[in-house]
């Protein structure tokens, strides 16, 4: 017993320091920047809000601050933790390591609601709206047809995905080739590879409410995702209500896949990488695994983007980048093996 | 009476499976179910634990209709122990162990103290304490077994179910999963297999139930109803009983070879 005593202790010190790492990593995104901004004028310019303060820093900078660096840093961080902790769920509910947030067409769904709403000319919101609207279609369709296939609900869910997401692709490609190629089409294709550049702060009060109605299920169920990923006959024997928690983790899950979609356009490799990486830090149990996904997403999404905005003169869509850094990873992650 | 099988019948839509099952189980034994492959052992689980509802009859534990206690409930008085398998995800065997506390806890919350204490005796009633921190995927097939049972146990129901739990464990594993389950029906468990092992039902059950297309044809103590003759019925084989050490071991032996 004096043993179990410390059981998960470990995993909550990893934790408690990626959210340390993640504050630090915030403080200093706020100094990055073609306008420098130290971090003692930052932790200045923001506790001002909350206590008077004489400033000693221009008014310029708390320009920057609040409405270019603020709103960044949060989408950044929000979009990372919403990808990755949904890749987490998914890969517990489908009992698979390879299941990435997309896999029930979240991705191809907001993809084809944004190419749509870019060909009929609609404005940067309708745009997030009209993919986050589609997104959340996809994955209805998704869901009502596995529940009409015979056999296996699990096999039945990927299945459908796989089926509608080309369907959706297939949209997509369509209107790609029916747009205006000199305004249309590398609109859609910017969009398409992903990117929080101009991020604003009406982004994050669209994209809050939603994320935040997701996230918090995820956490709060988190132990029985567990449960779940030993499959529906033994988790029933448990006594876990297997198809309505399924239901609300995807119903989630894909909540925050598609509001983080909707502002920031398809991000890939995030909801896969992140949850491994995360296992290595803290092992497979979704109690320890789950937060510290949410961390480790929100602060590797926050170190891509500040390369993406500050190492070269013309900014690289971020997700172009993090397909840069996730596939030598996974590749180096399969020759190396994952030491089970 | 724990467990109880009232005329209980089942049939998938082109197929019966299940024809009129009646069988008793007192609390505190060990029972073996024979049969050959396909048979019906499974779904007669499977309904037991009501993973399937639209049979008809009932199981009644304690003298409770299984179909009107919800899956929660259900849990809390009967466990069931799948064969040994790989999950997905590589967890502690602790981890494993703490999951049977999944129908005491509300949807929310996280395994506490109290479920930690569980968890630790049922690793120390199956000997296997010394494994907890250990991944369950590192440790051989008898004693992954073990964990799967000590996680039974820890779900605090006394009436098991076990799907051959000694499928595919090599010759000495099978002798400590089933010394295991010996002890646990000394504690006052009550346990049905599945096994195809006549010589495990000789060796360890106090009870047999021999199935055949998916009736129940023999139903007594291993010494009443096993015999070459059911042998032959279940497999299809010649098999001749045999008995050693003054017939405390009984053993059957195929004669066709």
């Amino acid at each position: 017993m004096e043993k179990l005593k410390h059981h998960g202790r470990k995993e909550r010190l990893t934790i408690a320091a990626m959210a340390v790492a993640l504050l630090g990593g915030v403080l200093l995104s706020f100094a990055l920047g073609r306008y420098p901004i130290s971090p003692k004028e930052t932790i200045g310019i923001l506790l001002a809000k909350i206590v008077p303060i004489e400033p000693f820093w221009t008014e310029r900078m708390a320009i920057v601050l609040y409405n270019v660096r603020l709103p960044r840093i949060l989408l950044a961080c929000l979009v990372g933790c919403c990808l990755s902790s949904a890749g987490a769920a998914y890969q517990g509910i489908f009992q698979n390591p390879m299941a990435a947030p997309d896999i029930l067409g979240a991705s191809s769904g907001a993809a084809f609601g944004a190419a749509l709403a870019i060909l009929s000319g609609a404005s940067t919101r309708m745009v997030s709206l009209s993919a986050f609207f589609f997104s959340l279609l996809t994955v209805a369709l998704v869901w009502l047809l596995s529940q009409r296939a015979r056999g296996k609900k699990i096999l039945g869910l990927v299945l459908a995905g796989i089926m509608v997401s080309s369907l959706f692709s297939a949209g997509t490609s369509f209107i790609k080739l029916v747009a205006d190629p000199t305004n249309q089409l590398p609109a859609i294709t910017y969009w398409l590879m992903g990117s929080l550049a101009g991020a604003k702060m009406s982004d994050i009060s669209f994209a809050i409410l939603p994320m935040l109605v997701g996230l918090t299920p995820l956490f709060l169920l988190r132990w029985r995702i567990n449960i779940l990923s030993l499959g529906d006959d033994e988790a029933r024997t448990m006594g876990v209500n297997v198809g309505r928690l399924r239901l609300i983790v995807i119903v989630s899950a894909t909540l925050v896949t598609s509001s983080a979609v909707a502002v920031s356009g398809t991000i890939g490799w995030v909801g896969l990488v992140i949850p491994h990486l995360s296992r290595k830090l803290v092992g497979n149990n979704f109690r320890h695994l789950m937060p510290a996904t949410m961390l480790f997403g929100a602060l590797f999404m926050l170190l891509v983007d500040n390369i993406s905005r500050n190492l070269f003169a013309v900014e690289i869509p971020i997700g172009i980048l993090t397909a840069f850094i996730g596939a030598p990873f996974f590749l180096s992650l399969i020759i190396r093996g994952d030491g089970r | 009476m724990m467990l109880k099988v009232q005329n209980l019948s089942f049939s998938y839509p082109k197929r019966p499976v299940l024809r009129d099952v009646n069988f008793t189980i007192p609390q505190g034994r060990l029972v073996s179910l024979l049969g050959p492959n396909g048979t019906g052992k499974s779904t007669l689980f499977r309904c037991i634990l009501n993973l399937l509802s639209n049979f008809q009859g009932k199981v009644l534990i304690n003298g409770v209709d299984t179909s009107d206690i919800s899956l929660p409930e259900l849990s809390k008085l009967i466990a069931y122990i799948p064969q040994v398998h790989y999950p997905a995800f590589n967890y502690s065997v602790l981890d494993m162990v703490l999951m049977g506390a999944s129908a005491h806890l509300s949807s929310f919350s996280v395994p506490g103290t109290k479920e930690l204490k569980r968890a630790q005796a049922a690793l120390e009633l199956l000997g296997i304490e010394e494994f907890a921190q250990r991944n369950y995927m590192q440790i051989s097939g008898g004693e992954q077994q073990l964990v799967l049972i000590a996680r039974a146990i820890s779900q605090n129901s006394k009436l098991l179910i076990m799907d051959e739990p000694t499928a595919s464990l090599d010759f000495g594993n099978q002798t400590l999963v089933m010394r295991c389950i010996k002890n646990l029906v000394k504690q006052g468990y009550t346990i049905l297999q599945a096994t195809h092992n006549p010589n495990q039902a000789f060796a360890y059950s106090d009870q047999i139930l021999a199935m055949q297309g998916g009736r129940i044809i023999a139903d007594g103590t291993p010494q009443e109803v096993v015999n070459g003759e059911l042998i032959n019925e279940l497999y299809g084989i010649k098999t001749r009983v045999e008995s050693l050490e003054e017939g405390r071991i009984r053993f059957c032996v195929p004669l066709e070879i």
